[in-house]
This record gives structure tokens, sequence and C-alpha cells, in this order.
């Protein structure tokens, strides 16, 4: 349903003559409804850049070239006018921070009544109606109530129910989220996540869910794909990725994601370190291969293709490989 | 004995025409050497209890003293010896330097306002600094927004070590950090504490950190420490209802999490800290709660040798 092919998106340089910096270098990605996706990766990877380009809220300065099809209709160059009724009706889109998103002066309700009758040609009580029954089921209580409450007058986690009520009132085919529960507490996110898990299944909905942690992928998502500078470098299932990494950089995240395992190797035993930082896309060779245990000649000559993994697949020449 | 000991500390804070109960009677010692992992969330008092623990407020009931020395005497500014010996380590290590300043400058900053240097040592008192925390000294005379957030939160670390500390308050230290070079920063503070025995006070909403890195774990709840003990028995076998649906919403990183039905779940959130519940504050949430707990006020008791808990069912 969404269709992902080859997208690149190059940031331009602060004066013409300058390259700019790309930020996604070629990838591919599919996703069905009542399918969670999860894109991650750390920061520099196009985790973000790859979601606003899907959101059609990139900067007019960043090209972009490849296709993105949603049911087979192109969304990558749309005009201001289409962008907005495909961005509003088919994609609903939920942000980190919950309150960001809402209009402080408006109740909750009226935020939500507004999205319901520009999409769906409601009167005023139905449409708020239907703002009660979302509310209701984003697991608010009381939801008639809520609805005349101001965002202020609630807390983080339910502001994000609400944002999540409203990214679901146009009756989106795909939800895009972008670290959805990072801002929230450990229980209250628990509680967000199982609320998505549940929402794809009911809503029928797509949900591409960009994060930095994997745990959190893990737990939600159908299918995780592992980003690294500008690449997508292995596509796994989750209980595979987790347990038997392909890509080497899928297994230091794993590693550094610090599983809630107790250290189990002596107090203040040294954690696993992944050394220096991300390269920049775009290169001739692995980018991973500076930081790499097992980078090989090939690796700093090549860079690796696709090759099938498990249940997936994984761009890398050892994909499998552990360092002795 | 501790280094660092607050006891039975009470703070209050009047907050848009109500008062907000922050601290209700807490508790906290560090020795030197030890990491100590402070978990909660929003408004359960830990950030309250960090920046008294470090000086930069004080109970309005209760002590705190540092060595032999109360922290900071009523209507006192805390003394020169103990600001010099508790240092302090933030989430944001770029909002905690002068932009303007070089990261060399910043270091060694508190090195001249306590008189620790004397002319043309600078930069060679820096260098050393920024090598301890494997910061390349060569970085010494960039501007904070030209470094990564990695090596700025290393730099935070060496300004803090330039005195010398007994004790490190690191108020989400690596929240901020990308995934891979948590663990570097992580590395670098279980270093110096078993290294130069620094005693450090680590407070976190991330569980799997303090997991892996403290010796004790003290919980609190809505301004209250509602467990405390080894870490290690805090999460193979908690006592206090709260602590076990804490731990319970940590993903595992197995699919079968979600799927998991007996995993506790909590309900709602905490409630606010201007309207605490009566008897025990996590009555309203709690999956196993009786008539007492709607009652009685349940204290923090002994459990078992390494655990104390505040619940009346815990055994």
């Amino acid at each position: 349903m969404l269709k992902v092919r080859d997208l690149a998106i190059r940031f331009a340089g602060r004066s013409a003559s300058e390259a700019g910096t790309l930020a996604v270098d070629g990838i591919d990605l599919d996703l069905d409804r009542a399918q969670v996706l999860a894109l991650i990766g750390e920061s520099g990877s196009g985790k973000s850049a790859t979601m606003l380009a899907l959101a059609g809220l990139l900067p007019k300065s960043a090209k972009t070239t490849g296709s993105v099809l949603l049911d087979d209709r192109s969304i990558l160059h749309l005009d201001e006018r289409e962008k907005s009724t495909v961005r509003g009706r088919r994609i609903g889109m939920i942000f980190q921070d919950p309150g960001g998103s809402l209009n402080p002066v408006l109740t909750v309700g009226d935020q939500i009544d507004e999205v319901v009758r520009t999409h769906r040609r409601l009167d005023r009580r139905a449409a708020r109606a239907e703002t009660v029954s979302l509310l209701s089921r984003v697991g608010i209580g009381d939801p008639a109530a809520r609805a005349r409450a101001y965002p202020h007058q609630l807390s983080g986690g339910l502001k994000q129910r609400v944002a999540i009520a409203a990214a679901l009132a146009a009756q989106p085919t795909v939800i895009l989220a972008d670290e959805p529960t990072t801002a929230l507490d450990a229980t209250v996110q628990a509680q967000i996540l199982d609320l998505l898990v549940n929402l794809v299944q009911v809503e029928h909905v797509a949900l591409l869910l960009v994060t930095h942690d994997l745990a959190v992928a893990a737990a939600v998502a159908d299918r995780i794909a592992v980003m690294y500078a500008g690449k997508i470098v292995e596509r796994r299932g989750p209980e595979q990725l987790v347990t038997d990494p392909g890509h080497p950089y899928s297994r230091a995240l794993g590693q550094a994601a610090l599983p809630f395992v107790a250290a189990g190797d002596g107090r203040h035993a040294a954690l696993p370190e992944l050394p220096g930082r991300m390269a920049e896309a775009g290169g001739t060779a692995c980018a991973f291969a500076p930081r790499c245990p097992l980078a090989i000649d090939r690796c700093r000559a090549q860079v690796p293709p696709v090759v099938p993994f498990g249940d997936g697949e994984a761009a890398c020449f050892r994909a499998g490989e552990t360092a002795q | 004995m501790s280094v660092l000991a607050i006891e039975d500390a009470h703070r209050q804070f009047a907050s848009g025409g109500g008062i907000v109960t922050a601290l209700d009677g807490v508790s906290l010692a560090l020795d030197r050497g030890e990491i100590v992992g402070l978990v909660g969330e929003s408004g359960c008092g830990k950030s309250t209890l960090a920046r008294i623990a470090a000086g930069l407020d004080r109970p309005d009931d209760g002590k705190a003293t540092f060595g032999s020395r109360p922290m900071a005497p009523a209507g006192r500014q805390i003394d020169a010896d103990t600001r010099r010996r508790v240092q302090l380590v933030f989430q944001d290590p770029l909002a905690s330097f002068n932009p303007r300043r070089t990261v060399g400058r910043s270091i060694a900053l508190p090195l001249r306002l306590n008189r620790m240097l004397s002319g043309g040592q600078e930069r060679s008192v820096v260098a050393e600094l920024m090598d301890q925390v494997g910061l390349d000294p060569a970085l010494m005379d960039r501007k904070p927004h030209q470094l990564s957030g990695g090596q700025l939160q290393r730099a935070a670390i060496a300004r803090a070590l330039g005195l010398n500390p007994d004790v490190l308050i690191c108020d989400e230290p690596v929240a901020s950090l990308d995934v891979s070079v948590r663990a570097q920063i992580l590395n670098l503070l279980l270093a110096l504490c078993r290294d130069r025995n620094i005693g450090i006070l680590f407070v976190s909403h991330d569980l799997g950190v303090v997991r892996r890195i403290a010796d004790r774990v003290v919980v609190m709840y809505l301004g209250r420490v509602v467990e405390q003990g080894s870490n290690e028995a805090v999460w193979s076998a908690p006592r206090h209802p709260y602590t076990r649906a804490l731990a319970a919403s940590v993903p595992t990183g197995a699919a079968s999490w979600r799927l998991d039905q007996g995993r506790v779940r909590l309900a709602g959130e905490p409630p606010s800290p201007f309207d605490v519940p009566t008897g025990c504050r996590f009555h309203p949430r709690c999956p196993i709660a009786i008539d007492r707990c709607r009652q009685d006020d349940p204290v923090l008791r002994p459990i078992s040798q390494d655990i104390d808990a505040a619940c009346h069912l815990a055994e």
C-alpha cells in the first residue's frame, strides 16, 4: 500500500556551489494495512529525513529523488494544495512531544472536531460524537468531559492519546509516528505501546514507527528496518533481529541498547562500546566499515550488496558472522 | 560512614496557588566508590532530591550532611569546600556550556574560581583533564557547538573532575545521547567510580541503564521512597508493586513482550503531587491494594537483608 522505491534526499548546501548533505541514499520500504514497520537508527542515519519526506514536510531546498506511492499514487512531488489533502486525509502523524502538536488555546475536542469536519463533511453534532468516540477508542476515560479540556490540563500520556486520536480523525491509511513514546514515563510508555499495537489491528491502519530504541521497535513492529548513514542495512522480523542480527551494526545496536538485564559480569564492569561515529552517507564503501569489528579490505572498497538473511535481508559481506 | 547523607527531607513548593509536596520525608545515603541509581517517573521528586544532594536547594525540614558537615545551614550559602567536593553533570551538555567561551576555558573556569590554577598552567591542566576523560586536547580551543553531544558530555565530566570531587550528581547524563555513544559515557563514569573512588548519584528514568551500572537503587513515587536496596535484589525480585510495574513496563526486546498477558499493566498515571492520595499514595493504581492501603500510609521498612519497601503487603 505504501511503497517507497530508491528514495534519496539531499539537503542543500549553504551556497549553490556546495554539494549539500546527502541524508538518505536510496531506500525501499513497503508497508501494508494493519502492519507496523519500525525504522530504527541513530542521529544522522536518515530516519527522520525519511519520515519528513513521507509526510511532505521537507524544506523546499531539499532535493528528493525516487518514488513514494500511496495506493499506487505518487505523493512525493505534490503541490501545496494536493499535499495538504494527502497529508491531512491519508496520512496521520504523531510526534515525540504531544504538547507541541496540539493548539494550547483550543479544547482538545474542538481540535479533533475540526479535523473530522475538514475531511468528512459531518455537521457539528455528528463531528463531536465522532470525536468522543475517537477519544474513547484511544483509551481516554470519560471522553465527553475530556473533550472539553485544554491541552495544559492533561498529563503527558493523555496528551499523546489525544494526539493519536487527532491522527486517526481523518481515517488515514497510514500513521507516521516519530518517537511517540520517547518523552513519556516508563509505565505510560508501556500503555501507549499497548495502545498502538491494538489500534493498528482495530482501526486497520498501517503504522510507520520511527525510533532510536530497538526494544520499543521490537515490542510493536512486525518488521524492522535498521538505517545507518542513509541506507537500510538490515530488514528483519523483530524476534530474529534481536536474537540473531545479520549486520554487525544491528548487533552493536542491540548490545548498546542495554536490554533490561543485570550486568552479569561483575560490579562496575564495562559495557560494550561502539567506537567512533557515523560516517556521512553516500560513500563508495560500507559506511560502517570504520567502526566494524569484522571489516575486511573488501568492505573498505565496495558498497556491500543486500543479501537474503534469515527472515529478511542484510547489506553486509559478512552477514551473521560474529567477532571472536 | 556515608559521604553524603540526607535525612528525612521534606520540601514543598508554592505553585499556581497550590502547594506541591516534592519530598515528603526522604532519606538517602551515598558512599564513595558506589553508584546509587535514583529512579521514578515525572513528579516523583527525584530531581528535587538530586538538587538537595548537590547543595543547589535545601530541605524545608530534615537535614543534608556532607562528610560531617551540614550541607547548607539555613540562610547561608553552601561552603566552598563542600561545593568543590560535590559536582554535577546534567542531561544536556550543550546547555551547560557558555556558547561563547571555548571548551577549554569552560573546563578551566571552576579551577580559576577556586584559585587552583597558577599563571601559565591553564592549558596543560585542561589538556590533562581532557585526556583523562578520553577527549582529544586538540579540541580545547573549539566552541561547544563544534563538538558532538558525546564529546561535550565528556568535557562536562572533565570540568567536574577538575575540582577533584568526592561525589558526582548525574542528572540523566546520557538521556540525550545516541545509544552507541551512551555506553562510552557510562563506561567513563564507571571507571571514575572504580579508579577514583567517586560516589555517583545517578538520576535516570532509563531503568535499563540503571540496572546495568548501579550498586544500589532507590525507587521514588510521589515524593516518597517506596523501595530501595541492592540493584540486583530490587530488579530480580521487586517487593513493591510499583517497582514490579516499572520493571514490567520496560520493553524486553522480545516481540513477545506485547502479548505477555501476565505483564503488570498499570492504569492511569502518577496522580498530581498537588493532591496526594490518602493512605498509601500508590493505592489508586495498585493492582493488589486492600482496604488498609486506602487508610494507612505504609512506612519504609526492611523486608529482607538487602531490600526496604513501603508496602503493607510486602514480605
